[in-house]
């Protein structure tokens, strides 16, 4: 029976109020938290205890990639497979070559941002035990949740609710 | 609670205007795409649209069977509304980048109400404007995939020194940024939609849109660094985008396109447009779907101000081309000059732009023409004709006397030239149509961020904690006597 | 010009002081009637449309130059081995066509008239 629970939920109306929640839940020791809201909360982090995301250096090594293929790119080009004077330049000509490296960086870095985010955030998830709570769909809207998970080694569910309701 | 309103009213102008809880915000805003019934009036707007994006479709099949010669480009105007169109077009498109990203990095919290659909007019603009560039070459079914790095049989590449492959690079990475950058705000919306259609297909669409998105603290924290990354991503870009479009005639050699001025004249330029468009596009937007609440006053009036601002760089740009033109002492650069202002035969497009770009911005000085909706409006599209006549002027009155006489000529545009142009307008409000129908205009879960309620208040016990948190989490919302 | 390559964004031709360039804004060459192609210099691709056109210096000419020269044990290419088209017809001897860089080419000696060179 309980192998079946993915976790409680508590739903709460101000942000105010779920930020509390979620300082006494961390409080009393409980790891497998999450909550829900409908815009971003940066008081959350705190509250969960949400560790900083690696994503800004996984942006950077895109970035550096995008660099490196482009450097690589011209190199190839200009100076190994099809070397060609062009206006006198030699053929390694860096300051021409800036806007297309330039370019490729940026490429590179927004592309690991938006799909490392969703990769890390894990989606795109089309099921999650979350959604089987009817009034989640207010989690868009204008309700906000918490939820301990089951797999969390300190639930007993008892208590659980009784932190949750005292929240 | 009406201290705190008072507060907030005192502290900063009205981003959001009438009594608006969370949920109120969601339902007002996610019904423009929700509701049954679609107005008559967008019916209408989108037929119309429709039919002009036909003109597009058949000038297109046209120039592909015939080739450019259906225009009236010739020698020595190679170029002329190919490329005009295209500078006009990308230049629009930067408003958007520029509300999204720019304003976002400066903390502006006016942004939030506008920047959904002027992120949305960035990727149309920039769809049509990308359509110049391959279309104007004379074998686009070859351009299509040989600007791109891609050895031919004979084993050449492309010349990585030349402008017209930056461009390819710039406009095709710029269209990628702002399409992820766009989506990346739409997810949590399209969410939103899904949690509240009621038609069994709309809810399955926007469920597989938003990818299971479902606002969990974890997934919010990673959303915001990316969403800041790719603002100060797209920042940059932004910029590099028309730096490398004015580069493809500040780096050739034609007096009157080689000027060290081009780049930051063509963004300023480029931002000028595009606000004028912003704002052509939200004045009956916001009356059509009663948005008013959102998009107030105070958001036309700083955008009037930004237009005002850009609008004298880009005057600047004016003055400073004619006194290069001297300073250089080159008697090619001294005749464009004089070419250009009276001498010429085009000296009619320099005064209507001079009046467009430089005379007509001067009223938005004044409070009463920066508050009155109808003179935005007309000004903007004063504007917009004005920006278009600037690349006209660039490039067909500097290419039309170039350095021989014996190959001077005069350019006029045939009809297909005006059908595509056209086209490419009706195309572009096709889209927007489109896009007001089926997406939020708004995006919602940052106007949620905008309301008191969405602040967090601290607690006295985490006051000896941490005292940073307190005064954070105070801020400007709590009664001081609190 | 690499005819096979361009695609037409006629950019050189803007640029180009002289307007020496022409593009091929439409189809001018029937590609399809046969007899046609007998009248043609197989040397000598022909250019679809949406091609820029520039002389090339017969280039063909050059290549067989080049291809004697080397039979002849990689020797240089002689002055005068080279004529272009347009200078083989020329009445006045208007046109020449010959090494700038070398000192004993026919272009480098002194003229009594002015007459346009193409090197």
């Amino acid at each position: 029976m309980e192998q079946n629970i993915y976790g409680i939920m508590a739903e709460f109306d101000t942000p105010t109020e779920l930020v509390d929640a979620a300082r006494q839940v961390r409080d009393a020791g409980y790891t497998k938290t999450d909550a829900f809201s409908p815009f971003p909360l940066h008081e959350i982090d705190e509250a969960l205890g949400i560790k900083r995301s690696i994503l800004p250096y996984l942006i950077f090594a895109g970035g550096v990639t995008g660099l490196l293929s482009g450097l690589g790119l011209v190199y190839f080009v200009h100076v190994f497979d099809y070397p060609i004077i062009v206006g006198g330049r030699p053929h390694f000509s860096l300051p021409a070559f800036i806007p297309p490296v330039y370019e490729l960086t940026i490429l590179f870095a927004a592309l690991v941002a938006v799909f490392g985010m969703l990769f890390l955030n894990g989606l795109p998830a089309p099921y999650h035990p979350v959604f089987n709570v009817p009034r989640f769909a207010f989690a868009t809207r204008e309700k906000f949740f918490l939820i301990i998970e089951a797999k969390d080694p300190k639930v007993r569910l008892r208590r659980e609710h009784e932190v949750l309701w005292k929240a | 609670m009406q201290d705190e309103k008072d507060l907030q009213e005192k502290l900063r102008p009205a981003m959001i205007e009438g009594d608006h809880s969370f949920a109120s915000v969601t339902d007002k805003i996610s019904d423009v795409t929700l509701k049954k019934r679609t107005p008559f009036h967008w019916f209408i707007g989108f037929a119309i649209a429709f039919m002009v994006a036909q003109l597009l479709l058949f000038s297109v099949i046209w120039l592909l069977a015939n080739g450019i010669g259906v225009w009236g480009n010739n020698q020595p105007v190679g170029w002329a509304f190919d490329i005009i169109n295209f500078v006009w077009w990308i230049g629009i498109g930067h408003a958007g980048t520029l509300i999204s990203a720019i304003l976002l990095l400066l903390n502006q919290k006016w942004r939030t109400s506008i920047n959904r659909f002027a992120e949305a007019m960035t990727l149309f603009a920039v769809a049509c404007a990308a359509m110049f560039p391959l279309l104007h070459t004379g074998r686009p079914w070859l351009a299509a995939y040989w600007l791109f790095p891609y050895p031919n049989t004979m084993g050449i590449w492309p010349n990585f020194r030349s402008p017209l492959i930056w461009d390819v690079f710039a406009v095709s990475t710029y269209a990628t940024v702002s399409a992820l950058f766009w989506y990346v705000g739409l997810i949590p919306d399209l969410a939103t939609l899904r949690d509240r259609a009621k038609n069994k297909y709309f809810k399955f669409i926007y469920a597989a849109l938003s990818w299971g998105w479902r606002g969990s603290a974890r997934h919010w924290h990673r959303y915001e660094i990316t969403y800041l990354i790719l603002a100060g991503l797209s920042t940059p870009l932004v910029l590099s985008v028309h730096s490398i479009v004015s580069f493809d005639f500040s780096v050739s050699q034609v007096p009157g396109w080689h000027a060290t001025i081009f780049p930051p004249y063509f963004v300023a330029g480029a931002v000028f447009a595009g606000f004028a468009m912003v704002l052509i596009l939200c004045i009956p937007l916001r009356h059509m779907y009663r948005m008013q609440d959102f998009i107030t006053h105070t958001h036309l009036v700083y955008m009037a101000k930004v237009m005002l601002a850009t609008g004298l760089i880009v005057v600047y740009g004016y003055a400073m081309e004619g006194f290069f033109g001297w300073y250089s002492a080159s008697q090619y650069e001294v005749f464009m000059v004089k070419n250009r202002i009276w001498e010429g035969p085009y000296w009619w497009s320099y005064w209507l732009l001079i009046f467009c770009n430089g005379l007509s911005i001067q009223l938005l000085w004044f409070k009463r023409f920066r508050e009155s909706e109808f003179w935005l409006f007309l000004i903007s599209i004063i504007v917009s004709v004005g920006m278009w006549l600037e690349r006209f002027v660039i490039i067909v009155t500097s290419l039309h006397r170039d350095f021989l006489p014996s190959s001077w000529a005069m350019y006029s545009p045939r009809v297909w030239d005006w059908t595509m142009f056209i086209g490419t307008i009706g195309f572009f409000f096709t889209l927007i149509y489109l896009f007001v129908r089926f997406v939020p205009i708004i995006s919602i879960f940052e106007v949620r961020t905008l309301l008191p309620d969405a602040n967090v208040h601290g607690h006295h016990q985490d006051f000896e904690e941490n005292v940073n948190e307190v005064e954070y989490t105070y801020d400007r919302t709590d009664p001081p006597n609190e | 010009m690499v005819y096979n390559r361009c695609v037409g964004t006629r950019y050189c031709s803007n640029n180009c002081p002289y307007k020496v360039r022409r593009f091929n804004f439409l189809l001018y060459q029937d590609w399809n009637t046969p007899q046609y192609k007998l009248m043609r210099n197989p040397e000598v691709s022909i250019r679809s449309r949406g091609v820029m056109e520039k002389c090339t210096y017969c280039t063909q000419r050059i290549s067989a130059a080049r291809i004697e020269s080397q039979k002849d044990g990689a020797r240089k290419i002689r002055d005068g081995e080279v004529v272009t088209a347009c200078q083989s017809v020329c009445p006045t001897d208007a046109i020449i066509f010959g090494d700038m860089g070398d000192p004993e080419s026919r272009l480098r000696r002194p003229r009594k008239i002015s007459v346009i060179t193409i090197c």
